[in-house]
């Protein structure tokens, strides 16, 4: 019996290699999907190192460091007439912060709670809120841009801080911010301590960046050139979160509604108007502006036409005077 | 056994006057060995020594050949075989009369074969090369730079719609469409066949449905008022022109470089079939020289059929070989040569449109793009400026050096109009569409350069088809003047070889 099993196995081994069964010979080698299925990244964006070693935690101190140059009623000065000669008011900003400066679609001008403030100034020093250029700034650039006097002044969600403050000066306080989360409804992220070794997009150089790689160095960073792109690579879903001040990431779910902003305040931010340090004309000069804004109603005109989405308009922050 | 060794006697007699002389036994042996050594027209051609020898037995081997008949015929055919072949043996045949005519008429039907056969194959190599070069290697190449074009016309009409702000023009979208459609065609088109090429166009052709895709959700969020419109838009145009673009100019080189080495390698007439036809022409002259002087005869009507048959052969090579290279020679200088300087220009001019554009839309402050379009611009002068008077295209060259002065002019009233701070203004000249902005101007150029470049193309495609019917009936010509040569060979050596039976 058990032979008659061999040998019939062995018959059909025969039959199997006369007939040509087996396998087939390997197909040809065609190129791997893996490459190409992903969308690309915005242009500049940089996955960052994380070996890379995170900014000191405690920031420097200085005294009061919201506390600005007291408008003395001084409408000119050295800087002051060099714009005027010029005939315009050249600011930095970037066009991709929405509701802050941001190039609005249907007309291709540059609108946003900033370039408004920006406008504002513009027309108590030249007269007309038109007379006007907007540079764009990536955040990084925007202390060099001062200190090489390349533009004015820069309006763009600027936070004040004491190390900037060692490089550029500030006008007094304009809004106040909050650093928070922004995250997809779906993704179960409620705040910061969820981010970790999740990717996270802030842009780069922002205080928003040092604070997130303080706070939750297990998260992995992307950074990008402006806001506008962190909400493509969120909806491309090659990051899982973009922290930001609590404003711009409004800004942000305001354009997808399938995002929110969450958690709790990481973080106050102050926003000042950079100035070139040397510029003590112009300093007391956007301040005695932004004075006239907090009385005559501007300020608050402005926060409802473009941050009501943050809810209400709160009073105007209260400017502090180092002298 | 017998009926082998008699057939086999010449060789084997010749033999006999070498080392084995002191063992020979026979007659016929001896007398063999007299006229093998001292050829000459009387004694290598008495019938009575051929006549003696044919009858002879095997030299020196009759001990062993009634050895042999007793073991067995198979063993001694198989010696008679090495005995005949040894290399004395053929050495000492070699120098009779009847050997020396065999060699001789072998080295003249081996020098006529191999010079037809080598110009055969090299001219119908050159023929095949050159049909491929004009039907394959050359629209390939062309392919990829429309591919090229094409795909930055794209990226050049989305920047352009989205800097005019609002819903974009119509035109601008049409352009973009066309300019699509025309860049995928071109991947399915131009499908050269090795790894570079299909590594490029596989990049090319994942990556375009992406930037369409991103192009789109930017138009989408355009209309639907939201800023990160920009954002994709950038993002598309970012993947354009760091990776798509790139790989296409890549594709450009690689199947241009393709082009120039198959021109290059054709430049020249075809040397070694020219040197073998004159070797085969110099032995067949060499040997009726020798023939006049041995046999007194002056002229041998068959060997001089195979000279004038070799001869003509080559003065058809020659001729046919140089009007070819004559007409790439000139293909090459005044067709690719001055094209690719064209097809430099063109990409350059994209190039610096871009960055153009690309300023406006970001409102740019670091003078990166105004770098690369400087740079790009002086390249573009050289390039037009350098253009060979005598090729074709001048005219279409002249035009495109008046659409760049234009382009200049109208580019630096952009640039005012910046430094003035009036962003309307610059957006207006950058790519309003007035005949004197600087679309107007780039579109002419371009228009120029497409011109000029299907002049020189039509230059070189004329001058290679030229190059290539030049050579025409060469190939198979050759094999039949090939043949024809040998028969003279053997017409002329054989009633001399007669002479021997």
């Amino acid at each position: 019996m058990r032979a008659r099993h061999a040998a019939g196995a062995a018959l059909l081994a025969a039959v199997a290699a006369l007939t040509g069964c087996g396998s087939a010979p390997e197909p040809p080698d065609r190129p791997t999907a893996v490459v190409f299925t992903s969308p690309p990244l915005p242009a500049g964006a940089e996955l960052l190192d994380t070996a890379a070693p995170v900014p000191p935690g405690s920031e420097q101190s200085c005294d009061d460091h919201t506390a600005s140059l007291r408008p003395n009623g001084v409408t000119s000065g050295p800087t002051l007439d060099a714009i005027r000669r010029r005939g315009r008011l050249i600011v930095g900003l970037d066009t991709g912060s929405n509701l802050f400066s941001f190039r609005d679609p249907t007309t291709g001008r540059v609108v946003g709670f900033d370039a408004d403030i920006a406008r504002e100034i513009a027309a108590d020093l030249l007269g007309d809120p038109e007379l006007i250029e907007f540079r764009t700034l990536s955040s990084g650039d925007r202390e060099q841009a001062l200190q090489d006097h390349t533009v004015d002044l820069v309006a763009k969600t600027m936070t004040i801080t004491c190390e900037r403050k060692e490089k550029v000066a500030f006008s007094t306080v304009y809004l106040r911010a909050d650093q928070r989360v922004l995250a997809m409804k779906d993704s179960g992220i409620g705040g910061i301590a969820d981010l970790a070794g999740k990717r996270v997009c802030v842009v780069r150089g922002t205080t928003s960046l040092d604070r997130i790689r303080r706070e939750q160095p297990a998260a992995t960073v992307l950074t990008v050139p402006s806001w506008a792109d962190c909400l493509v690579v969120l909806q491309q879903r090659q990051v899982d979160a973009v922290s930001a001040d609590d404003a711009i990431l409004a800004g942000l779910a305001a354009q997808d509604p399938y995002t929110q902003v969450v958690g709790d305040s990481i973080s106050a931010e102050p926003y000042g108007i950079g100035i070139p340090r040397d510029a003590d004309d112009l300093v007391r000069f956007v301040n005695r502006t932004l004075e006239r804004l907090r009385a005559d109603g501007t300020w608050t005109r402005l926060y409802n036409r473009w941050l009501s989405v943050l809810g209400p308009a709160p009073t105007p922050p209260a400017a502090t005077y180092e002298d | 056994m017998t009926r082998a060794g008699g057939g086999a006697g010449a060789w084997a007699g010749a033999e006999a006057g070498s080392d084995e002389e002191n063992r020979v036994a026979t007659p016929g042996g001896t007398a063999k060995t007299g006229a093998g050594a001292r050829p000459g027209p009387g004694a290598g051609s008495s019938p009575t020594a051929a006549g003696t020898h044919r009858g002879a037995p095997w030299p020196g081997k009759q001990s062993a050949a009634a050895r042999e008949r007793r073991a067995g015929h198979r063993a001694a055919a198989a010696a008679a075989l090495r005995e005949r072949f040894a290399p004395d043996n053929v050495r000492a045949f070699a120098k009779s009369s009847p050997g020396l005519l065999i060699a001789v008429g072998l080295l003249l039907i081996v020098l006529c074969v191999s010079a037809a056969v080598v110009t055969s194959g090299a001219v119908g190599d050159r023929q095949h090369a050159l049909d491929v070069l004009l039907a394959e290697t050359e629209p390939d190449a062309h392919s990829a730079h429309r591919l090229y074009t094409s795909m930055s016309i794209a990226d050049a009409a989305a920047a352009t719609a989205f800097i005019s702000g609002g819903l974009e023009p119509q035109t601008v979208r049409e352009r973009y469409l066309r300019a699509v459609g025309e860049a995928s065609a071109e991947l399915v088109v131009g499908a050269a066949d090795n790894d570079t090429d299909i590594r490029l166009r596989t990049g090319i052709a994942t990556g375009l449905p992406l930037y369409t895709g991103l192009v789109e959700t930017a138009r989408a969020d355009n209309r639907s008022g939201y800023p990160v419109g920009a954002a994709y838009l950038s993002e598309a145009s970012n993947q354009m022109q760091s990776t798509l673009l790139p790989m296409a100019e890549e594709l450009e080189h690689q199947r241009s470089a393709a082009v120039e080495q198959a021109t290059r390698s054709h430049v020249r007439p075809p040397w070694t079939a020219i040197v073998l036809l004159l070797v085969a022409l110099a032995a067949l002259a060499w040997v009726q020289t020798m023939l006049a002087r041995r046999w007194r005869r002056m002229l041998n009507p068959g060997l001089l059929a195979a000279s004038a048959a070799m001869l003509l052969l080559l003065g058809w090579t020659v001729i046919g070989g140089s009007i070819s290279a004559a007409a790439m020679i000139d293909g090459r200088d005044q067709g690719t040569v001055p094209g690719s300087r064209l097809v430099e220009s063109r990409i350059l001019t994209h190039q610096a449109r871009t960055a153009e554009t690309l300023k406006l839309a970001r409102r740019d402050a670091t003078g990166d793009y105004d770098r690369v379009f400087d740079d790009a611009i002086a390249r573009i002068t050289d390039l037009l400026d350098g253009y060979p008077r005598d090729a074709p295209a001048t005219g279409a060259v002249v035009d495109a050096d008046d659409a760049l002065a234009r382009w200049l002019a109208s580019h630096q009233r952009m640039n005012d109009a910046l430094d003035r701070g009036d962003y309307t203004g610059a957006a207006e000249v950058a790519t309003g569409s007035g005949p004197s902005e600087s679309a107007a101007a780039v579109d002419a150029l371009d228009a120029a350069l497409d011109d000029a470049l299907a002049q020189t193309r039509a230059h070189q495609r004329d001058n290679t088809w030229r190059s290539a019917r030049a050579l025409d009936f060469l190939a198979p010509g050759a094999l039949v003047l090939g043949l024809l040569a040998v028969g003279g060979v053997c017409a002329g050596l054989w009633p001399r070889l007669r002479e021997y039976r």
